[in-house]
């Protein structure tokens, strides 16, 4: 009891800036809750909702001109709305252009310009219900002969959308009204919803363009002023009533993050995208500003070559997750902003399940070596992507691997070169790496590790994984694929292709004048219920 | 920063003629003046030089040696130029950085002028067409600027300390073989080369025997010169992330890295900057002093 | 003269087809295809065999390269695989921030150069002298990221007076524009004005010591009219040389300082560029340096021959 009161009062004490992130994280500790859920616990969830509501009674507001400027990171290439990359679509896409269902904060699939769906029994027919007086930002109604005509573009092997494979168990989409979509699959595919929510624009194929696109979000793209930012105003008519709050806002770009947080230390912008984790801390001093990591979904990995080479034995691998201080790397390569993992879900996903790590143990590792015939240790290139954080986490293990007898020499390559002819060529015995996040396991497990699949450079194969893999593929009873996929990672951290190493956190920061805005643990970005106050 | 393509030493600086008595006083002053900026550089090219070498012995702490929970300590007096990011000592890491630099910078030019060089003595010693060939391949080679063109070559061969080296030697090539192919065609027409061949001396025992040792004193300031900017060229490399991979320490990269926190720890970045400005700066004192020493034309 | 104009530029067509064939011919060296790069995560075979068609890079490639060549003539610099925009509206976009970079870094190193170097030639052997030499050595050893970032943190980190980074174009805001440009200018003109400096400083001497000046001197001229009539227009030779070098040097320096201060100019186009292997792209900037370059070297080679007439007939 007294437990709990102390709970509420340090949360209380966060929220109001009284203390530390990092203060915050030490004392849950000291109440014996574990760091994934301290953090959840520091997320300003709680007073988000009210200040929604606050802004929702007071209709006044969404009149007034609120003009919201966030600092984003990298410019995207384009904006063609079938071809939009992953970091694109999280900025923009979603927000103007957004797809029949989405991926909620909770990591859950949830309705966006669909309603409502059901699946047929044998899960090759999907119904989809679209919103009612679901209108375009030039005016014109998206009805679901709209909505059929993308998913036709986008399927179409000569229409030049990158989407297109992810679509081939489709056999037909159709519009029986004005108002329901049916797709008809020609197997059992269950990550079909999953894959709706990934990068999936819903755009007037009319007004098809690839710097002003046309979508039925909240927010309308204006301009898009290269090198600068992107001009967006609210679109009058969202079919959420009241929303969004803000009447403009200016998406710019800052690939560069000192003027990022500078920016935002200034005034200058109200959101930042991503505050670097060496300036976390920095910005957690200033009483204008908030910053409140989140558990992120995105991991960071070593991945080992299982085909050949020393790590093609097990116990080499093993060896490695035994040598590795996971705590020290995360404090190394994130400033303690992340979450040491064995798994590439954190605690908040559905598909999450709890499995002992190894525990760091140096001599444990020897003897692992010499089991495997290294006892005199070894020597052997690492290639790393010369990508914030690759290098960090490479110069933080090299001590660590050469403390049994590792020695690996670091070759720093650009990710273009590294990506292309090292990493999906399988050029390494071991070499640190990430991917970002994955709706459904199956789109996060199935190319990686099935035998010969196109992420798979680890060489990894095994009967029983690829029987499980292809299962996951066809059941689609939540708790039957749930156990399948329970089985695969316990798999995998027993084989170890790769080790996983943390979940980065994701670190988003704004003026402590902004409501009604919350992180998205993909890192995407919707600014729909935000507004300034004063 | 990448060397601007003229030469220096094409724009030397002439003395002014020594009429007046206080005018030849004066350039006595400025001579010996000059001399001993000369002599300062010459030493601070020996104490970087000593401190490479040595660096085992000199530096307080290994340059690897990491320590997370000490990290981007300011300056004191166990750390006296403070801590990077991974706690690791800042004096250490310069120190040892300067072996990357005199190495990039040492072997980019003599792969440089063992290239440039010769090729500029034939280009300005034989016929119309050769020379006119090698010239236009170094004119399109200096057409691109020297960075970018080190940039594609690196992308080619990949980042590393001896793939940083060859492009700077690449791309310095051109400015050795410009600079040695005016003095060499000069060379060419006097008497004693038509005396040397009349003699029946080979072409190329008139070239290496009688030509070369006469664009020597160019070529030495020439060099000392290009070493300020390979230094700097490689700086820059590795600051863009092209030079040798972590955790071998250099100063380019070690500034890139302390970009990151200027607001928190501005040492991280200043220090390796003053290393790579005052090596470079002992080179051009030292070359500007050779040059008036052994420049013909200051020579009076 | 037109036929020493026409030489030239037969030459400079020669060297550019020169560049053209070798920055073809390097960036196809370069490992790493923009396919799979593009792909990212999404890359399936299909996607691949798809896109190698669509670009044309199945074709051989003395095809592509006749191909690019030809385009090019006609103003044409192919599309941006990354982008799918033209290269030469890319080009077009960027070019202004790093023309605005070159061009203030340029006035920065001529207001500062020739004046400090006038003064020290005129004031040689004294303290003034030394003094502008020695911060003209300082400012040539010191490293323009490096100096980049001093002026970050002096003038945006301490004192907030400059924005730490990015570009606004003048046409939004002439104000914005010059608060943005001028710490790069600054970054990239502080060596410029250093070896301007040291330039003007030995050309003055030389001229100085001619005969004539000393006549002019002699006649009782006042001082300001010899050294700004007689002597600058005679030094201005060697001066104009430097700086005509100097702009390509410029331009390849924009490349860093760019990176630093990202500004949404060239330089980081091409940075971009190679980290996507973006072929078309790369060969449109590269060739954009280049041709700048080689351009400018002709315009110096003619402004020279228009003041020395001597220079034709060599």
């Amino acid at each position: 009891m007294s437990d709990e009161r102390s709970l509420q009062t340090l949360i209380r004490m966060h929220q109001n800036r009284q203390i530390s992130r990092r203060t915050f994280m030490q004392r849950c500790a000291a109440l014996g809750i574990a760091a994934p859920f301290a953090s959840i616990l520091a997320t300003p969830g709680v007073s988000l909702a009210s200040s929604y509501q606050n802004a929702m009674l007071r209709p006044g507001l969404a009149q007034q001109s609120v003009e919201l400027t966030i600092g984003q990171v990298e410019e995207p290439d384009t904006l063609d709305p079938h071809n939009l990359t992953a970091a694109a679509a999280g900025l923009l896409g979603y927000v103007a252009m957004p797809g029949l269902v989405w991926w909620d904060y909770d990591l859950g699939i949830s309705p966006m310009i669909a309603e409502s769906w059901e699946s047929s029994e044998d899960g090759l027919t999907w119904t989809f219900n679209l919103r009612p007086n679901l209108v375009f930002h030039n005016g014109k109604p998206c009805t679901a002969q709209e909505v059929v005509r993308n998913f036709e573009h986008i399927m179409d092997p000569e229409g030049g959308s990158f989407l297109a494979p992810d679509y081939v168990s489709v056999a037909s989409v159709e519009a029986p009204d004005e108002t329901t979509v049916v797709f008809t699959l020609s197997e059992p595919f269950a990550p079909f919803l999953a894959i709706l929510t990934n990068r999936c624009a819903i755009t007037d194929m009319d007004a098809y363009d690839d710097t002003t696109p046309v979508g039925t979000g909240p927010f309308k793209i204006v301009e898009w002023n290269r090198g600068t930012g992107v001009v967006l105003e609210a679109h009058d008519q969202y079919w959420e009533e009241g929303l969004p709050l803000a009447s403009r806002v200016d998406w710019n770009f800052y690939p560069n993050s000192d003027s990022r947080v500078l920016a935002l230390q200034a005034g200058d912008i109200d959101i930042v995208y991503s505050v670097p984790p060496e300036q976390v801390d920095l910005l957690m001093q200033e009483d204008t500003v908030l910053v409140e990591p989140i558990p992120g979904v995105t991991h960071d990995y070593i991945a080992f070559n299982c085909a050949s080479g020393p790590f093609s034995d097990v116990r080499m691998r093993k060896a490695v997750a035994h040598a590795i201080d996971k705590e020290l790397v995360v404090e190394g390569a994130e400033w303690g902003f992340a979450h040491a993992t064995n798994i590439p879900f954190p605690p908040t996903s559905p598909w999450y399940i709890e499995i002992p790590d190894y525990e760091y143990d140096p001599e444990r590792a020897q003897a692992l070596m010499a089991e495997a015939g290294y006892a005199d240790g070894l020597e052997l290139d690492m290639p790393v992507a010369a990508t914030t954080p690759l290098p960090e986490i490479a110069e933080l293990i090299q001590p660590d691997l050469a403390a049994i007898g590792i020695n690996v020499r670091l070759v720093e390559t650009e990710w273009a070169t590294y990506w292309p002819e090292i990493y999906l060529k399988g050029q390494f015995d071991i070499t640190p790496m990430g991917y970002s996040a994955r709706v459904d396991p199956d789109q996060t497990f199935y190319p990686r590790y099935r035998t010969g699949g196109i992420h798979n450079p680890m060489g990894y194969s095994n009967a029983r994984m690829d029987e499980l893999l292809d299962q996951g593929r066809v059941i689609t009873d939540f708790d039957e694929r749930k156990a399948i996929y329970d089985e695969v990672q316990t798999i995998l951290v027993d084989e170890l292709p790769w080790l996983w190493l943390y979940l980065p956190d994701v670190r988003m920061g704004w003026r402590n004048n902004i409501t009604g805005f919350q992180q998205h643990p993909a890192a995407h970005f919707y600014v729909t219920t935000s507004t300034k106050e004063g | 920063m990448f060397e601007p393509t003229i030469s220096l030493a094409d724009a030397a600086e002439v003395s002014p003629a020594a009429d007046s008595w206080s005018d030849r006083i004066s350039n006595q002053i400025r001579f010996w003046l000059r001399n001993r900026l000369a002599l300062v550089g010459l030493l601070i090219i020996v104490l970087v030089i000593l401190a490479a070498v040595f660096a085992p012995l000199i530096a307080p702490y290994d340059p690897y040696e990491r320590d997370v929970r000490n990290r981007i300590a300011a300056p004191s007096s166990a750390h006296l130029l403070g801590t990077d990011e991974l706690g690791r000592d800042i004096l250490s890491r310069i120190i040892y950085g300067a072996r990357v630099s005199l190495m990039v910078g040492g072997i980019s030019v003599g792969l440089a002028t063992l290239i440039g060089a010769p090729l500029g003595l034939i280009a300005g010693f034989n016929s119309r067409r050769l020379d006119s060939l090698i010239m236009r391949v170094m004119d399109a080679l200096l057409s691109f600027p020297e960075i970018v063109l080190a940039i594609a070559i690196l992308a080619i061969l990949g980042p590393s300390a001896a793939n940083a080296m060859i492009a700077i030697g690449i791309v310095y090539i051109p400015i050795f073989a410009r600079t040695i192919r005016a003095p060499a065609m000069v060379e060419s027409h006097r008497e004693y080369v038509e005396a040397a061949r009349a003699s029946g001396a080979t072409n190329r025992r008139i070239l290496f025997r009688h030509i070369a040792p006469n664009t020597l004193s160019i070529l030495i300031v020439r060099i000392t010169i290009s070493l300020s900017y390979a230094i700097l060229a490689e700086a820059a490399l590795s600051f863009l992330g092209l030079s040798a991979s972590p955790p071998t320490p250099t100063w380019g990269r070690m500034l890139k890295d302390g970009q990151s926190f200027m607001q928190q720890a501005p040492w991280v970045a200043i220090f390796p900057g003053l290393a790579i400005a005052i090596t470079v700066l002992g080179f051009n004192l030292l070359g500007d002093g050779l040059r008036d020493a052994l420049d013909p034309r200051t020579r009076k | 003269m037109t036929r020493y104009i026409a030489s030239r530029l037969i030459s400079a067509a020669g060297v550019i087809v020169l560049v053209s064939i070798l920055v073809f011919a390097i960036i196809r060296l370069i490992p790493g295809d923009p396919v799979s790069l593009l792909l990212g995560e999404n890359l399936t075979d299909e996607a691949r065999t798809h896109l190698i068609e669509k670009w044309g890079l199945d074709q051989p490639v003395v095809v592509q390269y006749l191909r690019w060549a030809a385009g090019m003539i006609s103003g044409d610099f192919g599309t941006s695989l990354s982008t799918q925009e033209s290269v030469s509206s890319l080009l077009l976009d960027r070019l202004p921030a790093t023309f605005s970079l070159a061009i203030f870094a340029l006035i920065i190193g001529v207001v500062i150069g020739i004046p400090a170097g006038m003064i020290a030639a005129y004031r040689a052997n004294t303290m003034v002298d030394g003094i502008a030499m020695v911060s003209a050595l300082v400012g040539l050893c010191i490293p323009s990221f490096w100096l980049a970032l001093m002026l970050i943190l002096l003038f945006s980190i301490k004192l907030h007076w400059l924005p730490v980074s990015g570009y606004v174009s003048p046409f939004t805001s002439v104000t914005e524009w010059f608060t943005h440009i001028l710490m790069p200018s600054i970054a990239l003109g502080a060596g410029l004005a250093a070896s301007i400096s040291r330039m003007t400083r030995s050309a003055m001497l030389d001229v100085l010591n001619q005969d004539y000046i000393r006549t002019a001197r002699a006649k009782g001229l006042s001082e300001r009219v010899t050294l700004v009539t007689h002597t600058l227009k005679n030094a201005l030779l060697p001066i104009i040389t430097v700086i005509g070098l100097q702009l390509g040097f410029l331009l390849g320096g924009a490349v860093v300082v760019e990176e630093v201060f990202a500004v949404p100019g060239v330089g980081r186009l091409l940075i971009y560029g190679i980290g996507n292997r973006d072929y078309p792209l790369i060969q449109g900037v590269v060739m954009i340096f280049a041709i700048s370059f080689i351009v400018i070297n002709l315009v110096v080679d003619l402004l020279y021959s228009i003041l020395d007439p001597r220079i034709r007939f060599q």
